[in-house]
């Protein structure tokens, strides 16, 4: 019996002790409302649904609610315009900033937000061809831009995060960016169609997507490209699937730099107090280890890990100069 | 009232959108334009569209109809009750964003029931709870059902009450 | 593959998931029939649910409010000439006069009947040659988008009943609001003001609910002439339809399944613009094209097949190239990603049993969507028997609400009572509101498809011609404006010369 009691005891601590530790961002019952810039079912919405359903599991009583804007300044300006309480918040990826610099957007996420949470590091795309195309890999690539400047398309959203990925990766390839040419191509499913159908010549598409169309003979896989973690044996233990040595990233194909680290933000209204993100962070970072959160990731082909208040914004940080130089040097800043 | 051409008006009222849009097309940034007409193209197609068919319908549809005349579109007491159910949609749209959207859906419902039943008479009981039915079940299916926003009222945040 | 499907047949019929499917179905066609809701909001709402479901029942739900939506979107058009969605705008133009000469049972009983050709033929086609339409697919690029667009806004010119100035005036304002926001190539913004709402352009909700709903209300009232239409309580009971109606529009529901299906394959293109087509295509075909727009029996078969015959249609790209055919259908790719499947190319082939599955919830939810409403049709007319100031006044607030949330945003409340206004503007002038929706609906994209055509093509305007297909839709589009000129031209000089030689 005093066994039983003091097992009891200590349990009753521990509970008491490790409630407020999670609760401290929200309380139970309270409601928490993540506003996603985008239409549900792209890929923001669907990683904020993991990360709802997920800090659901690890904040028990807290309903999380997603709200979708179709006008993405309208969901940003909505976050930045609440009270600075810990209960509206917003998702995004790096695209928010090139949109800023390039006058897309009146949303300044540097100065009209906080940056509380990373909720994913990114995933690796492939670079697709179509299926008579003339090089295989980097290196073909690389040679048959350098013999024919200007001739190859390729497809991307034009000012947008895939623009600086592929600027970024024909610089990196083959030492100018001005080798290739690039046209807009936004959506996967028009990335797919097109370079299939052979209307443009290069784009990029999510692994799983590269793979279908692979094995039935429409694309030719060049590679990948993501963040440095990403490799043949990360991807295939990512995706949950061998892949071959078609999908080797820039790195093991011998292209250090050809590389694109760019993570999911979790942010939240400027003046919110900084022990409210940090509480917000270690809320992200516990439901960032829930299995329901990896398998959703692993399914999007998306490299997920907690990463700490500190480290999320010297990640931003490091995103921003970058993108900030990207943009310069392709003569598109206006601010 | 004066009776006017509506169709000479109309195509001078296009005209001149047409004036604008190649003014503000003009404006446009035109940047990322990789070898494509740009984003001014179609503004400026749509101005001379306007323009060109703005002329042609005065050229062809205004003589006919001046020479069948037109009867007028409402009389005095139509231009009145069309003014009328207007503004009340334009408070309709206040009230939602200043006194939110179950205040406005229940009161502003009874306002158009009011307005739109003319001279028949209602039963003010009936309309009433009607109007308080729709509204709240409007409201709270999408807030607390859907979780879909909905306003909340600008004027009970400013004073510090919170809606449901 | 057969296999596949009766393992797909044992999954459906399995209690939870036939409920479901149908209960799914049946809040779809409610928030079709809603103006300002849809079944994509209904989508919406349970696809968060469907994290902790299996995938069977997952797709059960989300196909079958799919279905749903897609099929109720006619009733509100036909009883109260509000669209439930841009699919249905073509039905509001002879749906609505037949209920106002009080034939509401038989317009309800087209719907019902043409939505249900529609699903099920164009199912059955997805079914059998979902590979084949898909490699069609494949095979076009912006080239010949541009030019299928450019063929089907030339379908204006036959939907102007009255002055064709004044109808392609409507249309070209139509395509100016098009442009209003960040354009679709190159992201500069346009006629925006620095006004964020406008950013991403003009929400169609609003359009529609400020040209239909609040346009009737305020020239009703306006006009005095807040009155019900009739009901023909006699005609409600029974199918509504015999045989000579569904023969002699044979042919009409024919090109109007084919127009749906086509339109419907191909990704982006969505209903919105299929129904129209249809509807303009029937009228030319027809012996007695001015009778369309009067309460004319062929204007709703075209339009009720046409839009839905594009479920079918979408389904194609979406299974079999895993792109999606419209804007509900990338919340279904959506829920694929959820349950861990790619739709793709090999999708039908590693994955028989789930495509089978999708595919026979169509098929199952049209047949009881079909005889849901037939049972229950003879109550929806009971609705025009609601006085028209409680009945309207709830319609308007539920437009106010649907156009907040189509944004989230109060702004575009004030977008619907500019186009209210607009609306009216426009019908005092005289002009005809159809070509400005569908012009509305193409501009994007025939901008896109044009920009990226030539950009693809390196700067060479002329790939548009050089490409069979695009020259095709061209040609096909030059003969639909200038064709009816010539023939009328024709007709005038023999009649003239037989009027000499008398």
């Amino acid at each position: 019996m005093k066994k039983f009691l003091a097992v009891l005891l200590v349990s009753i601590l521990c509970l008491a002790l490790a409630v407020p530790a999670m609760a401290d961002a929200w309380k139970a019952g309270d409601t928490v409302y993540f506003h996603v810039n985008a239409k549900a079912g792209g890929g923001t919405d669907l990683y904020t649904r993991y990360l709802t359903q997920a800090l659901g599991e690890v904040c028990p009583g807290v309903n999380f609610v997603v709200n979708n804007y179709e006008t993405s300044e309208v969901g940003m300006a909505t976050v930045i315009n609440a009270k600075p309480d810990g209960y509206n918040l917003g998702t995004c990826h790096g695209g928010a900033i090139i949109q800023w610099y390039t006058g897309s957007s009146n949303i300044n996420l540097k100065d009209q937000a906080k940056i509380v949470g990373i909720m994913n590091l990114g995933g690796p795309q492939a670079i697709i061809a179509g299926p008579n195309a003339p090089y295989k890999n980097f290196t073909e690539l690389a040679e048959y831009l350098k013999a024919n400047p200007g001739y190859v398309m390729i497809g991307c959203s034009l000012g947008g995060t895939t623009q600086m990925i592929f600027t970024s990766f024909v610089e990196a390839i083959a030492g100018d960016k001005d080798l290739a040419m690039y046209v807009q191509c936004a959506s996967e499913a028009d990335k797919l169609t097109n370079v299939a159908s052979g209307s443009i010549d290069i784009a990029n598409c999510s692994i799983p997507n590269a793979l279908s169309y692979e094995a039935d003979g429409r694309l030719t896989i060049l590679g990948t490209i993501g963040p440095k973690m990403s490799t043949i044996a990360s991807m295939s233990e990512l995706l949950g699937t061998e892949l071959g040595s078609q999908y080797a990233s820039g790195p093991e194909q011998g292209v250090e730099s050809a590389t694109w680290d760019s993570n999911y933000y979790v942010y939240a209204p400027a003046g919110t107090p900084d022990e409210v993100c940090q509480a917000i962070n270690e809320a992200i970072c516990k439901a960032s280890e829930a299995a329901s959160f990896v398998e959703g990731n692993k399914a999007m082909a998306t490299f997920v890990a907690p990463v700490n208040f500190e480290d999320t914004q010297a990640a931003f940080t490091t995103e921003w100069e970058f993108l900030d130089g990207l943009v310069t040097g392709l003569g598109l800043k206006t601010r | 009232m004066k009776k006017f051409n509506r169709t000479y008006v109309m195509g001078g009222l296009c005209l001149a959108l047409s004036a604008w849009i190649v003014w503000q097309t003009g404006q446009v940034p035109t940047r990322l334009v990789a070898r494509e007409p740009g984003p001014r193209f179609f503004p400026y197609i749509s101005a001379a569209g306007i323009a060109l068919f703005a002329i042609l319908s005065m050229i062809f549809d205004g003589p006919k109809e001046a020479k069948n005349g037109n009867k007028p579109y409402l009389d005095k007491a139509g231009w009145i009750r069309l003014g009328v159910i207007m503004a009340e949609t334009v408070v309709f749209a206040l009230g939602m964003k200043y006194l939110g959207f179950w205040i406005t859906s229940m009161a502003g419902m009874f306002m158009f029931i009011w307005t739109l039943k003319g001279k028949k008479k209602i039963n003010l009981l009936f309309a009433i709870l009607l109007c308080v039915g729709v509204g709240s079940l409007c409201y709270f299916g999408f807030t607390q059902g859907f979780h879909i926003p909905l306003p909340k009222g600008e004027l009970w945040d400013a004073i510090g009450i919170t809606m449901p | 593959m057969l296999q596949s499907y009766i393992e797909a047949l044992g999954i459906l019929f399995q209690p939870t998931n036939f409920i479901m499917m149908y209960l799914c179905s049946l809040i779809g066609c409610v928030l079709g029939a809603i103006p300002g809701l849809s079944g994509g909001l209904g989508i919406t709402l349970i696809l968060p649910m469907t994290f902790a479901l299996t995938k069977e029942l997952s797709f059960s739900m989300l196909v079958g409010m799919y279905v749903g939506g897609v099929s109720g979107s006619f009733i509100a058009a036909v009883l109260v000439g509000i669209p439930g969605s841009a699919a249905s705008i073509g039905t509001c133009y002879d749906g609505y006069p037949m209920t106002k000469k009080g034939q509401a049972a038989r317009a309800l009983s087209i719907g019902i009947t043409g939505s249900f050709i529609g699903t099920f033929i164009s199912i059955i086609v997805a079914m059998l040659c979902s590979g084949a339409i898909a490699d069609v697919a494949l095979s076009l690029g912006p080239w010949e988008y541009f030019s299928l667009c450019l063929m089907a806004i030339t379908m204006v010119v036959g939907l102007s009943n009255g002055s064709i100035y004044k109808g392609l005036l409507s249309a070209f304002i139509g395509f100016f609001l098009a442009m209003i926001g960040a354009d679709k190539v190159t992201n500069q913004l346009r006629f925006t003001f620095n006004n964020t709402n406008l950013f991403g352009g003009i929400n169609m909700i609003c359009l529609l609910m400020g040209t239909f709903a609040l346009q009737q209300v305020a020239t009703a009232y306006a006009k005095g002439q807040q009155e019900m239409p009739p009901v023909d309580t006699k005609s409600l009971r029974g199918f509504g339809l015999t045989l000579k109606d569904f023969t002699s529009n044979l042919k009409t529901i024919i090109v109007s399944l084919v127009i749906g299906l086509f339109i419907g394959f191909l990704p982006g293109m969505g209903s919105g613009i299929s129904n129209l087509i249809a509807y303009g295509q029937a009228k030319k075909m027809d012996k007695h094209p001015e009778k369309f727009g009067t309460g004319y029996d062929p204007g709703v078969w075209a339009t009720e097949v046409a839009n839905n015959a594009g479920v079918g249609g979408a389904l194609i790209p979406m299974i079999s190239l895993g792109i999606p055919g419209d804007a509900t259908t990338v919340l279904l790719l959506s829920a694929m990603t959820i349950k861990g499947l790619t739709a793709g190319p090999m999708f039908i082939k590693t994955n028989p049993v789930v495509a089978a599955l999708i595919f026979l919830i169509v098929l199952v939810s049209a047949v009881l969507i079909f005889f849901t409403e037939l049972g229950t049709k003879r109550w929806f007319p009971y609705l025009l028997k609601a006085p028209y100031h409680y009945l309207f006044s709830a319609i308007l607030t539920i437009c106010f609400m649907g156009a907040f949330t189509a944004n989230t945003s109060m702004f575009s409340v004030y977008l619907m009572i500019g186009f209210g206004v607009l609306g009216v503007v426009m019908d005092m002038f005289g002009m005809p509101m159809t070509p400005l929706m569908l012009s509305f609906i193409l501009g994007p994209k025939i901008e896109e498809y044009f920009r990226t055509g030539v950009s693809y093509a390196r700067g060479d305007y002329t790939r548009f011609l050089t490409r069979p297909i695009s020259l095709i839709f061209i040609l096909i589009a030059v003969y639909s404006v200038v064709g009816p000129i010539i023939t009328k031209a024709i007709k005038n000089r023999r009649a003239a010369k037989k009027g000499e030689v008398k």
